[in-house]
């Protein structure tokens, strides 16, 4: 039986409890769709318009994506290469990702509205067979990205059905109205960028999601399994002891000169010295230690391949965990995730965990026509 | 379009709404194994989609004893679906051999295990064998939907193998074992070692289609040496007796014994009888274990041996009884010893009895005398004129050179009754050696005997004939083969076989019926597998080589099995329709175990049988003709049962008997035993047959008893 969790966890905005009659997306949208029906509202489908996460141009213009930054502390003096020894007894027990599908389903004028099919779960690995999700964890839901504020009757009046129906709303121009109303309506005439802000809310939304999980991790699962640990997939943005943020698709460039070469020369096998972001107590209350570490060999390959980046509360972050969390996500090389494209960073479990948590917003979003 | 999904709540549990699961439902419960519970999942995919024969399942991780050859059940919407488990195969998401090579060199040694193992995910294809709608008047085809598979209790075996819908007797064939384990109130049933004992089911055959009118025979193929072939064709022969008494119908079997004693022995038991314990544990033949007895119990036979057992046997070459005057006179033959067969020990002859055919006999079977080269017009001619001067025996023929030779002597001329003396010549020639071609077979005279029966005589129930050619030569073996199937075949085909079924068998069917060969039994047996069905015989072939078996008796076989089979033989297309996972299990098929089709079965089935119910040939000669077994039967107290037969309450008692034959070799005790069963059963003596045994013990005591 398929099941649909709607908002049914805490965010920090609060608690939003609630449930809806259809289980997939295209039920939903028939739904609304019958609702309307006797009215005379114009909704441009764009059911077969095919998942934002496609868009090249949308991808590349994601504010959420990591800019370069141009201080840094090091932790462990020049940022240098290091081999890095192997230790034997990984506590790392858990892995946490998320997955999502962003399907554009109307447009009203100019505005998308766009549904956010999301999912995300913690995963359990007591020993190297003994792999499943972590009881309750399992999280999937659908929120529908639209701009709330507007004077459109049709949008306003589609707002208002998916909001009887329960349905979780996102203005992806929150903010804007918030803090600068008067072009919010200018925005909302810009499609293009309206879509952007959509898919930006979208992923936002999501992240929130595993930000929950991480916190659930800590407050539930953590007590019980003091020295295990969690690799979060992607950065680490809440200071949880015993977590690592794992950020695979290195797209920021933290150190210049000398240090970059080293850092694009590091061999397999071999982590940089840690460091710290300067300005990073400025937008947040806690410290990440990070290092680079080159999973496999990059010879004949772009400097970036097998290229990941590790981040631990500066709390954990004694020189020598530093090595030991090396040691061991390398052990984690074995075995490789060679279905998918990003195998060279991506951990196993993590991509076993994505493959759930695909097949999961699969079942969401069966029947839907792209 | 109408809404045709109406009455549903039959199916829904518990009459709740919403969509109904069928594997949740009432009607199916029987069929299903539910303290077992799920043991995997049905998958179709694009590549692999569920069909009206075949789907696909992944298997639960602790299903560890689902295997091949079980059978399972599955559902589709309104229907369960009963398939057997076929191919298995092992996926993980590994993309090349390559990537576990790489991962070795760079992270793990061989023998290390890695931080996650890949999961694997073992899929097995099932193909389906009925499908039970949950209403009786609809035939359901429908493919499975995603959903549990459980294993399949006896009920859904049962109801797979369309035992609802066979219109004869269910004649138990094979035990089939499932991947389940057996439960009764107690819980799981132990075996004789205290291991959990898995389901057993019997597979039944339809006595309509295994032994007619509406299909009929069976074939074995398989290789030699087993023990498996004739051990099954002799536990369903002895199913089928059993079976077939149950139901107030007559039956009979005709065996051809080709190999040592292997079916000179199928009155013994092979169980033993208290007296006889210690002889079968001193040869290694303890009888059956308990779950061969539990098999019999389920499957609803006893263990006994066939009661009603005869045995014919030719002479040792040279042996045959000599004539008197132009005949020989077989009702005096009481040497067993002179008999071409492993059983002529004394006190265990009792139903052996000899062949022996006069020339007419083998004049009808020329191609098989001589040698084809031979047989041209000119000789076969000659053969005629034989035959119709009812020339019938050696000694009449000699009488016929004679006059021949005096008439070429007297006339001068080349010809003699249109044959040329060079044909003559050539005949004369090719019979001179005929006594010897057909080692033990053939007399001098013309035989004649009021007593004793003949292999091609009609059949009483509960017979089983077995016609002893192991030891004679080819050539006889092949006459009697031939010989005794066209007689019996003739009775058939004039209603007089005696039995309202014969059960013919014939080892070795790729000599007599070879694919793309001909010849005289070669048609027979095909009239036979054509016919048969019709008039009541059935034939049982069994043969190595399946491919080399006429392809018309073959297909007229309503039920195959096969044992193990050689790599060389199953690429042959007499296996095509068997599956490759079904041959590749063949190639190393344990002893005791086939694969068993039949005209109910849409799919074939591996199955079990138990040690047959009689002891094996080897142990039996061992058991009852060893010298010093002390189970070999007694002369005297056998010819104490005689005379109580023959006298009644005026026969003597066995120590009067013991008495009178005390001193006497076994052997002349036996002689004389068979010389009193021949005289009176035959009627030539009326008078009191316990002096006439005395006469005969006296007289043999001081060598004058004429055997």
């Amino acid at each position: 039986m398929v099941h649909l969790f709607y908002w049914n966890f805490h965010l920090e905005a609060g608690v939003q409890t609630t449930a809806t009659q259809s289980t997939t997306l295209l039920g939903i949208v028939r739904q609304i769709a019958e609702q309307l029906s006797g009215e005379d509202l114009h909704l441009a489908d764009m059911s077969r318009a095919g998942s934002l996460e496609l868009d090249r141009s949308l991808q590349a213009a994601a504010t959420g994506s990591e800019a370069d930054h141009g201080e840094i502390r090091r932790l462990e003096g020049a940022i240098e290469a290091r081999v890095v020894e192997r230790h034997e007894g990984s506590p790392i027990r858990y892995f946490l990702d998320g997955s999502q599908m962003t399907l554009p389903v109307w447009r009203v004028g100019t505005v998308p509205v766009i549904a956010a099919v999301s999912a995300a779960a913690i995963l359990y690995r007591h020993s190297p067979d003994d792999v499943g999700i972590v009881p309750g964890t399992l999280m999937s839901q659908v929120a529908w990205i639209t701009p709330r504020y507007t004077t459109h009757p049709a949008l306003n009046r589609l707002v208002a059905e998916l909001e009887m129906l329960g349905e979780r709303i996102i203005d992806p121009l929150e903010s804007v109205h918030r803090n600068d109303p008067g072009s919010y309506n200018d925005q909302i005439g810009l499609y293009t960028h309206t879509l952007e802000r959509s898919y930006d809310a979208a992923k936002t939304h999501r992240e929130a999601i595993e930000a929950y999980l991480l916190g659930m991790w800590q407050r539930d699962v953590r007590p019980t399994d003091p020295t295990g640990w969690i690799v979060a997939d992607g950065r680490l943005r809440s200071e949880t002891r015993n977590a690592i943020g794992l950020v695979k698709d290195v797209q920021a460039q933290h150190v210049f000169g000398d240090e970059a070469v080293a850092l694009y020369d590091l061999p397999a096998g071999h982590r940089t010295t840690a460091y710290t972001l300067v300005d990073e107590g400025t937008r947040q209350d806690w410290d990440r230690a990070m290092w680079y570490l080159r999973m496999q060999n990059a010879t004949g390959m772009d400097a970036r391949h097998g290229l990941i980046r590790l981040e631990t509360p500066m709390t954990d972050a004694d020189l020598d965990l530093i090595e030991h969390i090396s040691s061991w996500i390398l052990a984690e090389r074995a075995p490789r995730a060679s279905s998918d494209a990003r195998w060279a960073t991506l951990l196993y479990p993590i991509h076993l965990l994505e493959r759930m948590l695909k097949r999961r917003i699969q079942t969401i979003t069966a029947g839907w026509p792209a | 379009m109408h809404d045709l999904t109406v009455d549903t709540t039959a199916i829904s549990q518990n009459g709740s709404s919403g969509p109904a699961l069928p594997w949740r439902s009432e009607l199916f419960a029987p069929l299903v194994d539910a303290t077992t519970g799920e043991i995997g999942r049905v998958v179709s995919s694009e590549r692999e989609p569920s069909g009206a024969h075949v789907f696909y399942f992944w298997a639960d991780d602790r299903a560890l004893t689902l295997d091949v050859g079980h059978i399972v059940v599955g559902f589709s919407e309104e229907a369960a679906v009963i398939a057997v488990v076929d191919q298995p195969r092992r996926y993980s998401d590994m993309q090349s051999f390559l990537d576990d090579y790489f991962d070795r060199h760079v992270e793990l040694g061989i023998a290390d295990e890695a931080a996650t193992k890949r999961p694997e995910i073992l899929v097995f294809e099932a193909k389906v064998l009925a499908t039970k709608h949950r209403r009786e008047d609809v035939v359901s085809k429908r493919p499975v939907v995603n959903g549990p598979v459980y294993f399949a209790t006896q009920d859904a075996i049962e109801y797979a193998l369309g035992v609802q819908n066979y219109s004869g007797f269910r004649i138990p064939a094979l035990m089939h074992t499932n991947g389940n384990y057996d439960r009764n109130a107690d819980g799981i049933v132990q075996d004789e070692w205290g291991r959990p004992r898995f389901q057993r089911t019997p597979i039944y055959l339809d006595a309509d289609y295994l032994l007619g009118p509406e299909a009929g025979h069976a074939n074995w193929t398989g290789q030699s040496g087993l023990a498996t072939k004739t051990s099954h064709a002799l536990f369903l022969i002895s199913s089928a007796f059993q079976t077939l008494k149950r139901e107030g119908e007559t039956v009979a079997a005709l065996m051809f014994n080709v190999k040592g004693p292997d079916l000179l022995w199928l009155d013994k038991p092979a169980q033993p009888i208290d007296a006889h314990a210690d002889a079968y544990r001193a040869v290694n033949s303890p009888g059956l274990g308990k779950d061969d007895l539990d098999a019999y119990a389920s499957l609803g036979l006893e263990p006994t041996a066939f009661e009603n057992m005869r045995i014919f046997a030719p002479f040792k070459p040279g042996a045959e009884p000599d004539s008197r005057g132009d005949y020989v006179d077989l009702d005096t033959f009481s040497d067993y010893s002179c008999l071409n067969t492993d059983r002529h020990a004394p006190g265990e002859t009792e139903n052996v009895y000899p062949i022996l055919w006069s020339l007419d006999t083998a004049l009808y079977y020329p191609h098989k005398v001589f040698s084809f080269s031979d047989l041209d017009d000119k000789l076969m001619g000659f053969i005629y004129e034989l035959r119709e001067r009812d020339i019938d025996s050696i000694a009449e023929l000699d009488k016929l050179w004679k006059k021949i030779d005096d008439f070429f002597d007297e006339s001068g001329e080349d010809y003699w009754e249109g044959h040329h003396k060079a044909t003559i010549r050539k005949a004369r020639n090719r019979f001179k050696g005929m006594q010897d071609k057909l080692g033990g077979l053939l007399a001098r005279g013309k035989v004649r005997s009021k007593t004793i029966p003949t292999p091609d005589s009609p059949f009483v129930d509960q017979e089983l004939r077995v016609i002893d050619i192991s030891q004679a030569n080819s050539t006889a073996g092949e006459l009697l083969v031939t010989s005794i199937i066209n007689a019996v075949w003739k009775m058939a085909e004039k209603s007089s076989l005696g039995v309202t079924k014969l059960i013919v068998f014939v080892d070795e069917l790729n000599k007599y019926a070879p694919a793309g060969g001909d010849g005289g039994l070669r048609d027979t047996l095909v009239d036979i597998a054509a016919r048969g069905r019709h008039l009541n015989v059935v034939l049982f072939g069994a043969q190595q080589f399946r491919s080399r078996v006429d392809g018309e008796i073959l297909g007229n076989c309503g039920t195959s099995l096969y044992g193990r089979i050689g790599d060389e033989e199953i690429i042959n297309a007499a296996y095509r329709s068997i599956s490759e996972t079904s041959k590749s299990e063949l190639l190393g098929l344990p002893k005791g175990r086939l694969l068993i089709r039949h005209a109910h079965f849409r799919e074939p089935l591996f199955g079990t049988f138990p040690m047959p119910p009689t002891i094996r040939g080897i142990d039996g000669q061992r058991v009852f003709a060893g010298e010093e077994s002390g189970a070999r039967g007694d002369p005297a107290q056998l010819l104490h049962a005689l005379l109580q037969s023959l006298m009644g309450d005026f026969s003597p008692s066995q120590a009067e008997v013991r008495t009178h034959c005390d001193g006497l070799a076994d052997e002349t005790i036996d002689a004389v035993l068979m010389r009193i069963r021949r005289e009176y059963s035959g009627g030539t003596h009326r008078g009191n047959a316990w002096k006439q045994a005395v006469k005969h013990l006296n007289s043999a005591r001081y060598g004058a008893f004429d055997r």
